[in-house]
Formats: structure tokens, C-alpha cells, sequence
């Protein structure tokens, strides 16, 4: 357990450990010396959430502790890494457990027009519309692309994101507009959040490369306060539902003779981080994402 | 694959099943008719007790005059051809159509929709495949619960309690009123549990009383632990049930006494029955009396307040934010809004709108004379340890704000 490392670190006894944890959070308000000799021991550990809460008053970050430890890495691998055996399901015609490699681009990216078609395409949210022509791409650049791409720049997995101000991800998660109208008419305000509309593999280990993608960038930058999927792709959902996470808002909207429905999840910092799955994902950084692919599971 | 249309026209039985054996390529459709929900009842029933063919659907009309749509509902949901896919065939609006699908839902019948006459057969077949596909993938998810009457005894406990904060704004300032505590359980690596999950197993355990001490006594030390705090009122969720615990109003008053510079506020949940009995109605008014005011949760979402707000003294009333959120577009929520924000005004008591996600839907409230507004467009809730942080930024951007107008 490695709060008994930043107790030493920080040069203090069990018992100044446990008074200035009670006096400084409410969590800990009844917080005694056996409690934290019971943690210390690993007889008892507190819930990530309050793992947070204790290394956040330290000013370090759960990740950063997280991405230190072997054997939590390890479990990490396994999430991402290409299984030796091909029986792996994959919903690409000509993708099976090959390598392949990850990029974020953005609208300086040749490629980034066509992408953000296909994937609008493949996400089919009635309410993000992106109306041609495009004469100009203004009011996207804050939009985010993380691409999966495998032999012959086959595009295996995507994820589309942006940061924005929290704010505006509500008006984006209620309203029904023009995606590119809506992007360039919201007010820049500083971004405090990160909102994902599609995030797809063809693969379940490519599904959480993309989402580590993202969400590992959100969780470098301090700033960002918030994690929100706004989504209304079966697979998806499912795979969130899956991690227990529950949505907060179902927008139906029919689109011709169908009904979509559009969950949006929102997360805090530290409902990620109370969540190991998302904790996992966001400790893979793109160094430890591209080894990990290219070892391949060794079981 | 064996269809039975209910429909008391004729006409109509006809044209669906044109429809459907023209669409019918495979040639494997068997199609039955009845003219009412009585007679489909009694062929179901022929065709279980007989072992004759099982219907693979059943498509009925909602208003008939021998049995109606909601007879087949009741008999399909009573018996053991509750698996038998149905759809549903109305020229009702869509509001009631709205209705009898939350009900077939509420039957866990295996539904597959409702259509609004004509129907159109195509679209009708093509849900039905997809319904199917769902089925078979769905028994993955929920799979694993995290939280059941089982564990919630081990679960509700300190180490487990984890709250946040989400503050109260006046509309016509900007300002800050208060906070409003909002519970988390938070289980190892597996994230939070949220109180529509915890509160009814708490409750069914009769937990409640201690679910609502733990609270109360984090939420009060971090207003002790952090002294600005003070100039904002602190809300904490009860429910009737806990009323009817003497030892409890008892301690919630003493806890209040102890830390009387703190703006305690007692927001009541909503529950059907308990509320008007003699012996809640005098624990609210001992609350009331030691000068803890009490706000009344949700308002609009059952079918007794008007009761309630007649009976006892509230000094605040919350519009569920189901009708607040989207009220920007949805006018049969903006006229019960505005009809409780009237209602609030004549009676001189506080209104506060929950769930306001977009500056459209402030802008509204502000237009029909809300007090207070709550929700994700001025923050999620926060939890404790970025709670001043997050005040002295709002109230830096509240003076800017000013400053520009």
C-alpha cells in the first residue's frame, strides 16, 4: 500500500498522518490511528475515492501513483494488449488482432474532414448534424480525433472528442443543432471539461486503446473537471453500462421510421478515479499504450 | 411465424395482413385474427391449453369495445405468454401513447413498440428484428450489482459515505445561497453508488434514520472544518420515514443547537403515505419550532403535495428537475413549471428549480419569477475538498460579470 510511503515522505507518524487527514477533510472526520495502521497493513483500503481525497491533500495525483506500480500496470496491459489467440470477435471485415497504432489529429490534419464524416456516419446522432457543404472547417478546431489505424492505414477504432467549457457541454449535450454552428457559436470560455461523441473499436482491447486515448488526456490536464460521453452507439453504451456507470440524461430522438437514443454519462475527476476500470485506462500513457501493443499478450 | 392481429375493424385486420403477406418473402407467415381483446384472450388461452401454435407476435389495437388493448396487456402480463413480443396499434396522441408504453414497460412484457395508425408493417417487422438482436445481448449488462438488500447493512457505513455539494443560486443575483448535500457510497474500485439506488434499500432495511445521521454529522463538519462555509445554508436530505423516529428529530435538533451558527435546512423527500400522520406533522413542527426550516423535495412528482403544503409551514419548494430541464421545449413542462412558480409566490415561499442544465432554461425561469435555480449549468456537485476552490472561482467570475454589464 503506498500510503505508507507518503506518510514517510512527508515525515509524518501515524498519528500526524491521521490529524492532519481530519483536519483537512470532512471524509476523515472521525479518522483514528488503528483505522490507518489497518490501511497501512493492507487489512483494509479505502474505496480509490478516498484514496483521491488522501493524495490529493499530498498534491499528487492517484494516477501518477497508480502508473508507478508494476503490478497495477500489468493489469493495465491486459486491457489493451493484442491477444496471442485470434478468436478474439472483431466487427471489422479485415481486422483480426493485428498491430496497429494510435494518433489524436486535429483539423490541421489532411486526413481530418474525412475521418470526422466516416465517424459521424458510424455514430448517427440525429443531433449532431454536420450540414455540407463545408465550405470552411471554422469552429472545429477544438474538435479531436483519436484514430486507430492498422496495416494499409486501415482505420480500425476512433474516438472523436473535445475540451470545452462545462457549460457548453450541457448546452452541446441539450440541444439539437448543427454540430459545426454549435462548436463555433459557443462562448470561449476556459475548457473545464472534456465531452466524447464516439468512441469505437473494432475490437474490445482496441475499444479501451481508444478510450485510454482520450481519456488519459484528460486526466493530465488538471484542469479538466469533467468527463462527459454524449453517445448514442449501442456498443458503446453498452461497454459503459458494463463499467457501471450510469447515464444521466436519455434524449430520444427519432431519426426517420428509428428511435435514437442519445445517453450522456458525466464524471467527475474523482468518479473516475473511483472507478477502476477508468482509473486503468486513464494510467496508459501513449508511451505505455504503444509498447503494450507491440508486445503482445503473453498471457 | 404466427401473428395475431386485434382489431375491431375489420378493415384493418385486413390491411395489415395484406401488408404483411406481401411482405411476407419466405412464405412462413400464419396469420390470426380476433375482432376484440376478449376473443384474443380466449384463443391465447385455447392455444397454451391445447398446445396449438405460439405466437411469435401479437398486434392489437388500444381501443376496442369488447376488451380493450389494456385487457391483452393485463392478460399477457398475469400469464405465461408475458414472452410473447408485442406492438402496439393506436390513433391516440402521443402523450398516451407515451403512457401505455411506460406501463407495458412496467410489466417487463417483451414490447416491442407502439405505432400510431396506419401502422406502417415494414417498420413494424424491422423493430421487431432488432428487438430480438437486443434481447439476446442484454443479459450481460446489470449483470453484476453492486448494491442489493444483501449488502446494504455492510455498505452504509462511514468509511463508504462519501458526499458532494451542489450549490443553490438566486437567479435575480447570481449569488450563492447554499448547498445542498448530496450522498455517495463509494465501494471499493468499482465507483459510486448514487441515492436512487441506495435510498429505497435503505429505507426497505429501515437504515434510513442512520443513513441520514451519517450525513448530517460529515456534512456539518465540513461546515465546522471550513468556517466560510457559514455564509451559506446547508441542505440535507431527509425522508418522511425519518420523521416517525422521535430519537431522531431529537438528534438532528440537538446536532442544531451544538452548531447553531450553521444554516441548517431539512429538504423532505416525497413519500406517499407517511406524511400526513399526526406524528410526522409534529415532528416537523418541533423542527420548525428550534428554527430549522424545512424544503420540500420534488415537488410535482407526486400526486399529494397540494395536501401537504396546506397542512405544514415549508419555507422552500424544489420543481423536480424532470419538468425543469428540458422546459425550453417542452410546453406541457413549462406550464406545470409555471404554474408552481405562481403557486410558490402567492404562498410566499422560496422556489427552487432543479436540474437547470442551459442558460434557455435560466433564462426562462428568470422571465416566470423563480427564486433559486440549481443544476449542472452552474455545477455538478462538487465535492468537499474542491468546494472552496470552486466558490471563491464563481464568485471571481460572479464580480467580472458585473463588472462588464
Amino acid at each position: 500500500m503506498f500510503l505508507k510511503h507518503l506518510r514517510l515522505n512527508n515525515d509524518l507518524s501515524q498519528e500526524q498522518l491521521c490529524m492532519h487527514l481530519r483536519q483537512h477533510s470532512s471524509l476523515f472526520y472521525n479518522l483514528d490511528t488503528i483505522t490507518v495502521s489497518r490501511w497501512e497493513r493492507g487489512v483494509n483500503i479505502p474505496s480509490l475515492a478516498k484514496q483521491a481525497e488522501i493524495v490529493e491533500l499530498y498534491d499528487k495525483e492517484l494516477t501518477s501513483i497508480y502508473s508507478a506500480d508494476p503490478l497495477f500496470l500489468n493489469e493495465c496491459r491486459t486491457l489493451v494488449s493484442i491477444p496471442k489467440s485470434q478468436s478474439t470477435r472483431s466487427n471489422h471485415p479485415y481486422y483480426s488482432n493485428d498491430e496497429y497504432v494510435i494518433k489524436t489529429i486535429d483539423i490541421n490534419d489532411d486526413s481530418f474532414y474525412l475521418v470526422l464524416k466516416m465517424i459521424m456516419r458510424y455514430e448517427n446522432n440525429p443531433s449532431l448534424i454536420l450540414k455540407p457543404p463545408l465550405d470552411s472547417f471554422h469552429g472545429l478546431q477544438n474538435l479531436k480525433i483519436s484514430i486507430a489505424t492498422a496495416f494499409n492505414g486501415q482505420i480500425v477504432g476512433h474516438g472523436l472528442f473535445l475540451e470545452t467549457s462545462s457549460q457548453n457541454i450541457f448546452e452541446l449535450v441539450n440541444i439539437k443543432s448543427d454540430l459545426k454552428a454549435l462548436i463555433s457559436e459557443l462562448p470561449n470560455k476556459t475548457p473545464d471539461g472534456m465531452l466524447v461523441l464516439s468512441s469505437a473499436g473494432a475490437t474490445i482491447e482496441l475499444e479501451n486503446s481508444i478510450m485510454s486515448s482520450y481519456i488519459n488526456q484528460f486526466s493530465n490536464n488538471k484542469g479538466l473537471r469533467y468527463l462527459c460521453f454524449s453517445v448514442c452507439d449501442d456498443i458503446f453504451i453498452k461497454k459503459l453500462q458494463t463499467a457501471k456507470l450510469e447515464a444521466f440524461k436519455v434524449r430520444n430522438i427519432a431519426l426517420g421510421d428509428q428511435k435514437v437514443s442519445i445517453h450522456s454519462f458525466l464524471l467527475s475527476r474523482s468518479e473516475l478515479m473511483a472507478n477502476r476500470f477508468l482509473l486503468k485506462l486513464a494510467v496508459i500513457s501513449p508511451n505505455h499504450l504503444a509498447n503494450f501493443i507491440t508486445e503482445k499478450d503473453n498471457g | 411465424m404466427n401473428i395475431l392481429i386485434v382489431d375491431d375493424q375489420a378493415f384493418i385486420r385486413a390491411s395489415i395482413k395484406n401488408e404483411l403477406l406481401a411482405l411476407d418473402n419466405e412464405h412462413n407467415f400464419k396469420i390470426f385474427e380476433a375482432d376484440g381483446g376478449n376473443e384474443a384472450i380466449k384463443l391465447m388461452e385455447k392455444h397454451a391449453i391445447h398446445g396449438l401454435e405460439v405466437f411469435d407476435l401479437v398486434i392489437a389495437d388500444l381501443k376496442m369495445d369488447n376488451g380493450d388493448g389494456l385487457a391483452v396487456i393485463n392478460h399477457l402480463a398475469t400469464t405465461k405468454n408475458k414472452s410473447i413480443p408485442l406492438a402496439i396499434i393506436s390513433s391516440s396522441d402521443i402523450r398516451t401513447l407515451e403512457l401505455i408504453s411506460n406501463i407495458i414497460n412496467g410489466f417487463n412484457l417483451n414490447f416491442v413498440g407502439v405505432y400510431q395508425k396506419p401502422l406502417k408493417v415494414g417498420a413494424l417487422l424491422k423493430d421487431l428484428v432488432q428487438h430480438r438482436d437486443k434481447k439476446e445481448d442484454l443479459p450481460k449488462v446489470g449483470s453484476q450489482v453492486l448494491c442489493n438488500e444483501y449488502n446494504i447493512t455492510e455498505l452504509l457505513n462511514e468509511d463508504n459515505l462519501f458526499l458532494c455539494y451542489q450549490p443553490k443560486i438566486e437567479i435575480i443575483s447570481g449569488k450563492i445561497v447554499g448547498f445542498e448535500v448530496l450522498a455517495r457510497l463509494c465501494v471499493k474500485g468499482d465507483g459510486f453508488i448514487y441515492p436512487d439506488k441506495f435510498i429505497p434499500l435503505a429505507e426497505r432495511a429501515g437504515l434510513n434514520c442512520q443513513l441520514a445521521k451519517l450525513v448530517l454529522n460529515q456534512a456539518l463538519s465540513q461546515w465546522q472544518l471550513f468556517p466560510i462555509l457559514k455564509d451559506y445554508s446547508l441542505s440535507v436530505n431527509i425522508s418522511a420515514s425519518d420523521l416517525l423516529s422521535i430519537d431522531f428529530i431529537d438528534y438532528v435538533i440537538e446536532k442544531h443547537l451544538n452548531t447553531s451558527d450553521i444554516k441548517l435546512m431539512l429538504e423532505l423527500t416525497e413519500s406517499q403515505d407517511t406524511i400526513n400522520q399526526d406524528k410526522t406533522l409534529q415532528a416537523l413542527a418541533k423542527l420548525i419550532i428550534n428554527n430549522i426550516p424545512i424544503s420540500l423535495d420534488d415537488f410535482g412528482k407526486s400526486y399529494s403535495t397540494f395536501d401537504r403544503l396546506d397542512s405544514i409551514p415549508f419555507d422552500e419548494i424544489k420543481i423536480d428537475k424532470d419538468f425543469v430541464s428540458d422546459l425550453d421545449s417542452n410546453n406541457q413542462h413549462l406550464v406545470i413549471v409555471e404554474s408552481i412558480i405562481a403557486l410558490a409566490n402567492k404562498l410566499n415561499v422560496n422556489v427552487v428549480a432543479e436540474g437547470v442544465e442551459t442558460a434557455a432554461v435560466l433564462k426562462q425561469l428568470k422571465n416566470l419569477g423563480c427564486d433559486t435555480a440549481q443544476g449542472y449549468y452552474f455545477s455538478p456537485p462538487i465535492e468537499g475538498r474542491h468546494l472552496l476552490n470552486w466558490i471563491n472561482e464563481y464568485n471571481l467570475r460572479d464580480e467580472e460579470n458585473y463588472a462588464a454589464c
